[in-house]
This record gives structure tokens, C-alpha cells and sequence, in this order.
């Protein structure tokens, strides 16, 4: 006789299987919940080392890409020397600081401020005491 | 046959799995645009800015840099800064700010001003040099930031 359905022999068989199809389905599900924009800002470390003459300064650009902090390390220089950040000259190069210190070579910042994202500048600058160009290093940590 | 008819049905369900591949976050952000305003200020004088807002969103102005004309460094002093409409003669010409908004403020590098404007193509920033103990008393470089839709 030629069985057309499961029979009772069958009947493990049938439960694999449906057991399969819920270990299968059971994966299914859980890819649509969205995922959270992972934060896209990173910490970035410059270094930047230069001279500045009598009277002179010295100016270098940085980008921040999300607001928080900007902190300025001055770790070697010649002198006691002027040190700001401020925003990058429209035109025709230089820095309009909107913070400076007068600062001395160190290993902890002598500059920290709070700073939207945008273009930034750092500038080192002759106080008026220097009578030969002197040298300077620092690190700028941002956003 | 009973095997392939099984198999068969489950393949369906297989490829109904698996498509963990991430969308991309979809954007909602408007563009913002950053205009500067520099110039230099004198003791006890204002000056404006015009600029436009083309959508619904947040303004931002910042009095980021207060500096000196003929030296490095910077001016310690507190300007007023604000927003308002601009002011036009009978010719069209803009030849004031009426100021909505105001507030005294240091330069930082941050905004010191953070509104919601509705767009419109005649608003202004404005900064003055309002108090004769904390304000300027040399003429000074000023950077202004005016974020905005």
C-alpha cells in the first residue's frame, strides 16, 4: 500500500523538522530595532614645533569636529612666550586669539577651553623680551 | 520527495533570515552655514552684521576673539552682543539693527547666544561697547561667529 501522509513512523522525523523550523525562525526578528548613530568625534593630537623671532609669531591651524575641549601644551621653548587660540584670519593668514597666556615650556596644559566645532588657530608670539629667535614645541589635544 | 517538499519550505524561511547588514543612520540634520563678522571696534561704538536664516533651527552668534590692533595677544573686556531686524532707509538700504536680543559677554569659544529664529533674510548680529569700567578702553579687533539654517 503506497502511503501518501506521515505515518507514525514518521512522526520524529516531522518533529525534527518542525523543531528546526522554529530553531530557524526563532533567529529571525531583532534586525530592525535601529542601531544609535555611534559618536563620530575622536580625540586628536597635534604637534607642531617652530621659531619665533624678535617681535614676531607664529601661527598653525587646527580643525575641532565637535565641541569640547581644547588644550594647548607648550613643552619646549626658548623663552617665556606668549601662547593663545583664537580663530584663523579670513584673509591673508595669522590668528584673532580669544584666549592667550603667557606661558613657559611645561608638561600640563597651559591653555584649556571649552570650544565649539569649527576652525581654530593657535598662535606663539615674542612678549617683547626676546633678542634672538628662540624655538618651541607644543601639543594641541582636541575634539 | 518528502525530504526535497521539506527542504524546499525551509528554504523560504532561510532567506527571510540574516540581513544584518546596518542602515545608515538617515539624515535629519539641516545644513548650517558659518559666516564671520570681523572688524575692529572702537571705545564705546556698535557695529552690525546682516545675515539671513533659511530654515527653522538654532542661531548661534559668538564673540570669539577681542585682540588688539598693534600687538599680539588678547583684550580682556566685556562687549554687548545680540540679534535683532535690520533697519532700512526709504531707499532700501540697511542702516541699522533694532535688537531683539542682547547680552554682555567676554569672548569665549563658545556661543554665548543660542536661538531659535524663523527664517527670514533681514536679521543682524550686533556688538557694542556699552560699559565704560569692563568695556574697551583701546580700539580692538572682534571676531563674531553667526552660525545658523
Amino acid at each position: 500500500m503506497k502511503r501518501t501522509g506521515f505515518g507514525i513512523r514518521d512522526s520524529g522525523f516531522v518533529r525534527s523538522l518542525l523543531l528546526m523550523v522554529v530553531v530557524l525562525l526563532s533567529a529571525c526578528g531583532g534586525d530592525n530595532t535601529p542601531t544609535t548613530p555611534s559618536g563620530t568625534s575622536t580625540a586628536t593630537s597635534e604637534n607642531w614645533s617652530g621659531i619665533v623671532a624678535p617681535g614676531g609669531q607664529s601661527s598653525r591651524s587646527f580643525t575641532v569636529n565637535s565641541s569640547g575641549t581644547i588644550t594647548i601644551t607648550l613643552t619646549a621653548a626658548g623663552s617665556t612666550l606668549g601662547l593663545g587660540v583664537g580663530l584663523p584670519r579670513v584673509s591673508g593668514g595669522g590668528c584673532r586669539l580669544g584666549v592667550s597666556v603667557n606661558a613657559s615650556a611645561g608638561s600640563s596644559p597651559q591653555i584649556s577651553t571649552a570650544a565649539d566645532a569649527g576652525q581654530y588657530c593657535v598662535q606663539v608670539y615674542d612678549l617683547g623680551t626676546l633678542r634672538d629667535p628662540v624655538g618651541f614645541a607644543l601639543k594641541i589635544d582636541h575634539p | 520527495m518528502r525530504f526535497a517538499v521539506l527542504l524546499l519550505s525551509l528554504v523560504p524561511l532561510c532567506a527571510g533570515c540574516g540581513d544584518d547588514t546596518p542602515t545608515s543612520p538617515s539624515s535629519t540634520t539641516a545644513s548650517r552655514a558659518t559666516e564671520r563678522f570681523d572688524d575692529i571696534l572702537n571705545v564705546h561704538e556698535s557695529k552690525f552684521f546682516a545675515f539671513s536664516v533659511g530654515s527653522n533651527g538654532t542661531t548661534s552668534i559668538n564673540l570669539a576673539s577681542l585682540s588688539p590692533i598693534s600687538r599680539p595677544g588678547v583684550i580682556v573686556a566685556t562687549l554687548e552682543i545680540g540679534w535683532g531686524k535690520t533697519v532700512k532707509d526709504d531707499a532700501g538700504a540697511v542702516i541699522g539693527c533694532d535688537l531683539a536680543k542682547v547680552m554682555q559677554t567676554p569672548p569665549a569659544l563658545t556661543a554665548q547666544i543660542n536661538d531659535t529664529l524663523t527664517p527670514a533674510s533681514d536679521y543682524c548680529a550686533n556688538v557694542a561697547d556699552v560699559d565704560s569700567v569692563t568695556g574697551l578702553h583701546e580700539p580692538a579687533n572682534f571676531s563674531i561667529r553667526i552660525t545658523h539654517p
